[in-house]
């Protein structure tokens, strides 16, 4: 719970137009620097892996995953969810090993992890007694 | 000239002010609405009444799913991802901790029979309707 103020850049809002109009969501996450890596895990329920594409591009993450339309042949009761897109992009710092960013999902979560270049790493420097 | 001119252009106007007004707090509203976790859908048709509930990042084996007279709850614990001393959260938007939900069912079913599955962390309880309670078709004879 600590350093919460300490808050990155707004990451940068959905400005693209579409020529569909189901809604566009933008999914929770949870960043978090390391030593060596920053992960970033959102939170994508109900895609197919398939459908998720994660893209670095000129500085900028953007990650995607269509939800799916729900069971059909059924009435909705009640609904807080609805079928759509989850999409966000992050612009993310040159302290990012581009080539290196991998991504996982699991249990409807995306993990990404983003491994920091090596002159970004905090270094621990001896102090030599001579 | 304007005047009474083609009707639709009016409406759709306003619809596409709706839409731009949507986009705009399309991020704010959602980040400042109180949690409501998980998000949940609740469908029926003649067989069945499905309980569909947004729940990534928690292990199935420990959501709880109740169905007690006509109320289902769903409960279980979401854990925070692991942090070391070091570590700097940036950003944490995602819920954690208990949750519980419960919900009333629009028809009686049968208790005995509910499943529930989970998969791409969404979880589906399916509760078949009770047999004495199922909507029945009545043929009109012609006389």
């Amino acid at each position: 719970m600590k350093d919460l103020a300490k808050k990155t850049a707004p990451a940068t809002p959905v400005t693209v137009e579409r020529t569909h109009d189901w809604p566009v969501y933008l999914p929770d996450v949870d960043i978090i620097e390391r030593n060596e890596t920053f992960e970033l895990y959102a939170d994508v329920p109900g895609v197919d892996p398939n459908s998720i594409t994660v893209n670095f591009e000129q500085g900028v993450l953007t990650i995607r995953a269509g939800r799916p339309s729900a069971a059909p042949n059924t009435d909705v009761i009640y609904s807080e969810f609805e079928p759509g897109e989850y999409e966000r992009s992050f612009t993310v710092s040159d302290q990012i090993d581009a080539a290196k960013i991998a991504a996982q999902y699991r249990n409807g979560v995306l993990v990404l992890t983003l491994p920091k270049v090596e002159a970004a790493k905090p270094r621990k420097i001896e102090v030599k007694v001579s | 000239m304007y005047g009474f001119g083609p009707r639709s252009s009016f409406f759709d106007d306003i619809h596409r002010l709706q839409r731009e007004i949507n986009r705009l707090f399309a991020g704010t509203v959602d980040s400042l609405r109180t949690p409501r976790f998980p998000a949940v859908n609740l469908r029926q048709n003649n067989e069945a009444v499905i309980l569909e509930a947004e729940v990534p990042g928690v292990d199935p084996a420990q959501i709880n799913v109740t169905v007690q007279r006509d109320t289902v709850t769903i409960s279980g614990s979401r854990p925070a991802p692991q942090t070391a001393e070091d570590d700097v959260i940036h950003r944490q938007e995602r819920f954690s901790g208990e949750f519980t939900r419960t919900f009333e069912l629009p028809c009686r079913v049968d208790e005995n029979a509910v499943k529930a599955t989970y998969k791409n962390g969404v979880l589906t309880v399916t509760m078949p309707r009770a047999p004495e309670d199922k909507p029945k078709q009545i043929k009109v004879i012609t006389a």
